[in-house]
């Protein structure tokens, strides 16, 4: 072959990638053909490219080592917990943007719930946490919530974390919605299913049954209100396991 | 405290039709689960990484009305992200900070399949030690399959950098999977 039929190092990674030009793909072929080490070099390429595709499409799924992992004490704020607050804040951002324009149709409609808002926020919410195998860090224990929710619904409201086997309460925290402070708690399924729970206490609203109110993919939000608490569901399962599985652990969590 | 009333029936609520600009909001955060992945595995930090995409995302949902065709929404969200990443390394966010290549190609080994362990140890190391420049374009092809002219685009550079570049990265990176040291090569 001659210098003049060499392809260029450019045009081998063309060549590989299935970006060279048609006409220029059997000298490149020829070339392979009468240079094996040149072909074997390819390969490699190809292989390292396989590899960073197969094994960096998992970054979202690392796992908190369990040496940084937040041990269940206010006076600790280690990164992990940094992390959790930002996502939180990460979500509100684009919750409130979402919603700004989904809430607009009930602009006029006081007494109407808005549930679509509602549900964009609990479910941005649950989008910035969807990395199950990360378990965000403990921000806010269950006596706090239930110390706010008691205040915000003037009346006594106890909290118990569930005993279900299936899923555990992994995180709590509060935050600040277009309405002021509301409380996000994460629980993972022994699948690792991840299924988050957003509430927001709503004085003077009638109690509403389950309903679904947002979906993204294969994402779905579920929500009602009961006793002046509008309460949302995230996860991905369908919305009558979700129900099911939100029904058990709000029954769980709150006393009566 | 009792639950909610129970509905025995498939409820379906009417929606209103979605309007174009929140059908955008939503496809913006659809986006953000993949912008998140590519940020990790350019970064290599969780911190910087969620840092970067909340301040993608901030920027696309307040510029949408700039991105003309839709369809092009994700290359769109990347030249973001890439902008905003080389307004941080301007700043100097970056400088002179080690990434923790060992920490995290530890995770991404615990992550990866069983047998992939080893070759994830490796590779994680190996990207880590590649510039930031090397790194993003392997993973602009190969994680996120963009073509040549998209890299372009989003990179805002000639085809040709593009090509060139993606080919001193593939050797770089073979060349530290072989074992050779290219400290000294490495920019």
């Amino acid at each position: 072959m001659s210098e003049r039929a060499r392809p260029t190092e450019e045009e081998l990674h063309a060549y590989l990638d299935g970006e060279l030009e048609e006409d220029r793909r059997p000298m490149v072929e020829s070339y392979l053909r009468d240079h094996p080490k040149e072909a074997q070099r390819l390969r490699a390429y190809r292989a390292d490219g396989e590899a960073i595709a197969r094994i960096f499409s998992r970054t979202g799924k690392i796992a908190v080592p369990d040496s940084i992992a937040v041990p269940r004490s206010d006076s600790h704020v280690s990164r992990w917990h940094r992390q959790w607050v930002r996502a939180a804040a990460m979500a509100l951002i684009v919750a409130g943007t979402v919603v700004a324009g989904m809430a607009w149709p009930w602009r006029h409609q006081a007494g109407e719930v808005p549930w679509s808002r509602f549900g964009a926020e609990a479910l941005a919410a649950h989008m910035s946490l969807s990395d199950a195998n990360s378990p965000p860090a403990v921000a806010a224990s269950l006596p706090e919530i239930a110390q706010f929710f008691s205040a915000a619904l003037k009346r006594r409201v106890r909290m118990r974390e569930p005993a279900d086997a299936d899923y555990r309460l992994v995180g709590s925290r509060f935050a600040t919605g277009p309405n002021g402070r509301v409380v996000q708690l994460a629980f993972l399924g022994t699948e690792s299913t991840l299924v988050t729970m957003y509430f927001q206490p709503w004085p003077g609203r009638k109690d509403a049954p389950f309903r679904p109110v947002a979906s993204q993919s294969n994402l779905i939000t579920v929500a009602w209100i009961d006793e002046e608490l509008g309460c949302a569901a995230t996860a991905t399962l369908t919305a009558d396991e979700l129900e099911r599985v939100a029904r058990a652990l709000y029954e769980a969590l709150l006393d009566s | 405290m009792p639950v909610a009333n129970r509905s025995k029936t498939a409820i379906t609520l009417p929606q209103p039709a979605p309007a174009p600009e929140r059908r955008l909001d939503a496809a913006i955060v659809a986006e953000m689960p993949k912008l998140r992945t590519h940020a990790l595995s350019l970064l290599y930090n969780q911190v910087d990484a969620d840092d970067l995409v909340q301040d993608c995302l901030e920027a696309a949902l307040t510029k949408q009305a700039m991105l003309q065709d839709p369809t092009r929404l994700r290359p769109w969200l990347y030249a973001i992200l890439n902008n905003l990443f080389l307004m941080r390394l301007r700043r100097g966010a970056r400088r002179g900070t080690a990434l923790p290549i060992d920490e995290f190609a530890d995770n991404l080994a615990a992550s990866a399949a069983p047998q992939d362990r080893a070759v994830a140890m490796d590779l994680g190391r190996a990207m880590g030690r590649l510039s930031m420049e090397h790194r993003q374009i392997l993973l602009l092809i190969n994680l996120d399959g963009y073509s040549y002219q998209d890299v372009a685009a989003i990179l805002d550079v000639p085809i040709g950098t593009v090509m060139s570049r993606l080919a001193r990265a593939r050797q770089r990176l073979r060349a530290l999977l072989d074992g050779h040291d290219l400290r000294a090569m490495e920019p």
